[in-house]
C-alpha cells in the first residue's frame, strides 16, 4: 500500500508564545512494499511524521493519501485507516493493559468488528509471527519479560492486519540478541507479508541492515529522501545534522581519501568485507 | 574500593518460594580510580551484580565490601550510599524536584549537609556535567542527555568515591548519549571518581579501562576491551556484539590476511587496511 505526504506542515501550540513548527512544507511519496527507514535527531519530527499517517495528529496545512485515499478530508473513515496503517509505538511494552496477552492482543481486532472466531485465528497467527509461544496467551502480559512484552506489543498491532507496519524505535533498550531477533521478525513480515514497513531508528547499524529507503530529517524538514546508499555515502553531511553513521560507511570513506576506492554501495558489513577482499586480490595481481 | 567474595544470590520475583541463581560465587575486585564495564546480555545478572555494590540487595551467600565495609552492616548503609551512588537508565524517573539546582541538592540535604556547603557542591556538580546553564530551569524541559547528565549531578554532590551507571545511555539518542558518555569519562580521568558502568553498547565498552562480561551470573571475561573484543566468536556466543572495525578484522583474518585482531577505531581500522594493500 502506498503514502503520498504533499506539503504536510504541523505547528505545535499555535498563535502561544511557545508556537513550534514540527512539519515544515514535507512531501515524498512511499511506494507499496518498500522498507523505509525516517532517521534524524531528536526533536527532528520523526515521531510527528508518524503520528499523521493514521490520522492520529492533524496536519496544519498539507494532505496525506493512504492508498489514494485523503485522510485529511472531512468524513473519511480513520477507524478504516487505522486498521490499514499499524504504528507500534516507542516502548510499546508500557502499553499493554489487559489480563491476559490473549486479551491484550485480541483488543485492536475485537475494535474492528472482527468476530471472535477470526480473532482466535488470528492470534494463533500473529505470536507465531513475532516467535512467541502459545503458552504466554493466558498469562498476564506484566509477567513477561521486557523482549516478549515487546513482542505481545506488535502482535497486537499485526493482529489488525495492516498493509503498513509503522514502528517507532522498535530496538530502543533492547540487547544485541533481542535488538537482532525482533528486526530479522520485522524483516519476515516485510518478506512474507508483502507489508510496507516504516521504522523509526537511531541505529544507522540497523537501517543499513534493513531498509531499502532512507527519509532523512532535521528541524522538522526533510533534507533527504533517497536509496540507503546514498544517504550513507555522505557520512560528513549526516554527522552535521547530529547522526552517526555506521562504522563501516566511515571506513569506506576514508580509504577512499586515501586513495582506495571500494566503490559507493558499502555500507554492510558483509558488503564491505567482500570489497576489500577483492580489492586485495586485485592488488596482488 | 570495591571488593566482592564468593558472592552468590538467588531470587525470584515472580515466586519467592522458588529460588533461582541469578549470581553464581562473583569474586570481583574494583579498584579506586577504575573505569569499569560490564558487559552482558538481558537477564545476565549484570544490574543485580550491580544493586550490590550499594547494598540495594544483600548477598545471599558470600559479602560485598565498600571500601572494606560490610554492605550487610545495617548502621553503615548511609555511609555505603554516600560512597557508591548509583544513576538508572529512565532519566524520567530520576528527577524530584521542579528546579535544576534543587534537583541536584536532593541527595546531599538528605545526607544532613550544612546549607552553605550544598549550595557550593551543587554548583561545583552542575559545572562537572556542563550544565551551570541550566542551574534555574525546570528539569522536564530539558532533552534526555541533560536530564540524565542532572541525575548524574545529583549523585556526585555527594562526592562519592564510586559512581554506578546502570544503562545510563539506553533511552537517548546518539547526542545524548555522547554528552552522557563525555560526562562520565571526565568525572573518571579529571576528578578520580571509579566508574561501574552497565552497558549493552558495545562502542561504549571500548571507552573503559577494564571489561567484566557476565553471562548466566557468572563472570566469562575479564580483561582490557581490546582482548576481550578480539575474541568475536565468544562475543558473539554470550549474545554480545562487537564493534563493527573489530568484526571486519576478524572476517580478514579468517580469510587469510595478516591483520592485527585488536582493533577498536576507524582509524585504526584504516591504517591496517592500508598496511595490507601495500
Amino acid at each position: 500500500m502506498s503514502i503520498k505526504v504533499e506539503n504536510l506542515t504541523h505547528i505545535y501550540s499555535k498563535d502561544t508564545p511557545f508556537e513550534k513548527i514540527a512539519l515544515n512544507n514535507i512531501s515524498f511519496e512511499i511506494k507499496d512494499n518498500d522498507f523505509v527507514a525516517i532517521i534524524g535527531h531528536t526533536g527532528s519530527g520523526k515521531s510527528t511524521l508518524i503520528q499523521h499517517l493514521n490520522g492520529l495528529v492533524k496536519p496544519d496545512s498539507g494532505k496525506i493519501y493512504i492508498d489514494g485515499e485523503d485522510i485529511t478530508e472531512k468524513g473519511c473513515n480513520l477507524t478504516k485507516i487505522r486498521g490499514k496503517v499499524g504504528i507500534v509505538f516507542q516502548y510499546p511494552e508500557y502499553q499493554l493493559f489487559e489480563e491476559t496477552v490473549y486479551k491484550d492482543i485480541a483488543y485492536g481486532p475485537s475494535n474492528l468488528g472482527y468476530s471472535e472466531k477470526e480473532i482466535d485465528s488470528i492470534i494463533y497467527d500473529v505470536i507465531k509471527i513475532v516467535g512467541l509461544k502459545e503458552e504466554v496467551l493466558s498469562k498476564s502480559p506484566f509477567e513477561l519479560s521486557g523482549g516478549q512484552k515487546r513482542r505481545v506489543a506488535i502482535a497486537g498491532v499485526l493482529a489488525m492486519n495492516p498493509k503498513i507496519l509503522i514502528l517507532d524505535e522498535p530496538t530502543a533498550g533492547l540487547d544485541p540478541k533481542g535488538r537482532d531477533e525482533i528486526l530479522s521478525q520485522i524483516k519476515r513480515i516485510h518478506e512474507d507479508k508483502n507489508i510496507t514497513v516504516i521504522i523509526v531508528s537511531h541505529s544507522m547499524e540497523d537501517v543499513a541492515k534493513l531498509a531499502k529507503s532512507v527519509l532523512v530529517m532535521s528541524d522538522g524538514s526533510l533534507l533527504m529522501h533517497d536509496d540507503v546508499k546514498n544517504v550513507f555515502k555522505d557520512d560528513k553531511f549526516l554527522q552535521s545534522i547530529g547522526l552517526n553513521v555506521p562504522q563501516i560507511s566511515l571506513v569506506v570513506s576514508r580509504l577512499k581519501e586515501k586513495g582506495i576506492d571500494l566503490g559507493d554501495d558499502i555500507y554492510t558489513l558483509d558488503a564491505c568485507e567482500k570489497a576489500i577482499i577483492n580489492y586485495l586480490k586485485g592488488v596482488k595481481k | 574500593m570495591i571488593e566482592t567474595k564468593n558472592l552468590t544470590y538467588s531470587f525470584d520475583e515472580e515466586n519467592p518460594f522458588e529460588k533461582k541463581l541469578i549470581l553464581n560465587n562473583i569474586n570481583l575486585t574494583v579498584r579506586d580510580g577504575e573505569f569499569l564495564c560490564v558487559l552482558g546480555h538481558n537477564g545476565s545478572g549484570k544490574s543485580t551484580l550491580a544493586k550490590h555494590f550499594n547494598a540495594i540487595y544483600l548477598p545471599s551467600g558470600g559479602c560485598v565490601f565498600v571500601d572494606g565495609i560490610d554492605t550487610k552492616c545495617e548502621e553503615k548503609l548511609w555511609d555505603i550510599r554516600q560512597n557508591t551512588a548509583m544513576v538508572f537508565q529512565n532519566p524520567d524517573n530520576q528527577i524530584v524536584a521542579t528546579i535544576v539546582e534543587e534537583d541536584v541538592a536532593f541527595a546531599a540535604e538528605n545526607l544532613g549537609i550544612d546549607p552553605k556547603e550544598i549550595q557550593q557542591r551543587v554548583d561545583w556538580a552542575l559545572d562537572a556535567v556542563g550544565m551551570s546553564k541550566f542551574k534555574n530551569h525546570a528539569p522536564h524541559l530539558l532533552s534526555g542527555g541533560q536530564k540524565q547528565r542532572i541525575a548524574i549531578a545529583g549523585v556526585i554532590a555527594m562526592k562519592p568515591k564510586t559512581i554506578v551507571l546502570d544503562e545510563p545511555t539506553a533511552m537517548l539518542d546518539p547526542k545524548g548519549r555522547k554528552e552522557v558518555l563525555k560526562t562520565i569519562t571526565k568525572l573518571n580521568k579529571e576528578y578520580g571518581i571509579t566508574i561501574i558502568l552497565i552497558t549493552h553498547n558495545m562502542d561504549e565498552a571500548t571507552l573503559a579501562d577494564r571489561i567484566v562480561v557476565i553471562d548466566s551470573g557468572e563472570i566469562v571475561l575479564d580483561d582490557i576491551p581490546k582482548n576481550v573484543f578480539s575474541d568475536v566468536e565468544k562475543m558473539k556466543s554470550l549474545g554480545l556484539d562487537t564493534p563493527q572495525v573489530t568484526e571486519i578484522a576478524y572476517r580478514l583474518k579468517k580469510a587469510g590476511y595478516n591483520i592485527k585482531s585488536d582493533i577498536l577505531d576507524v582509524e585504526d581500522c584504516v591504517e591496517e587496511i592500508l598496511k595490507l594493500c601495500q
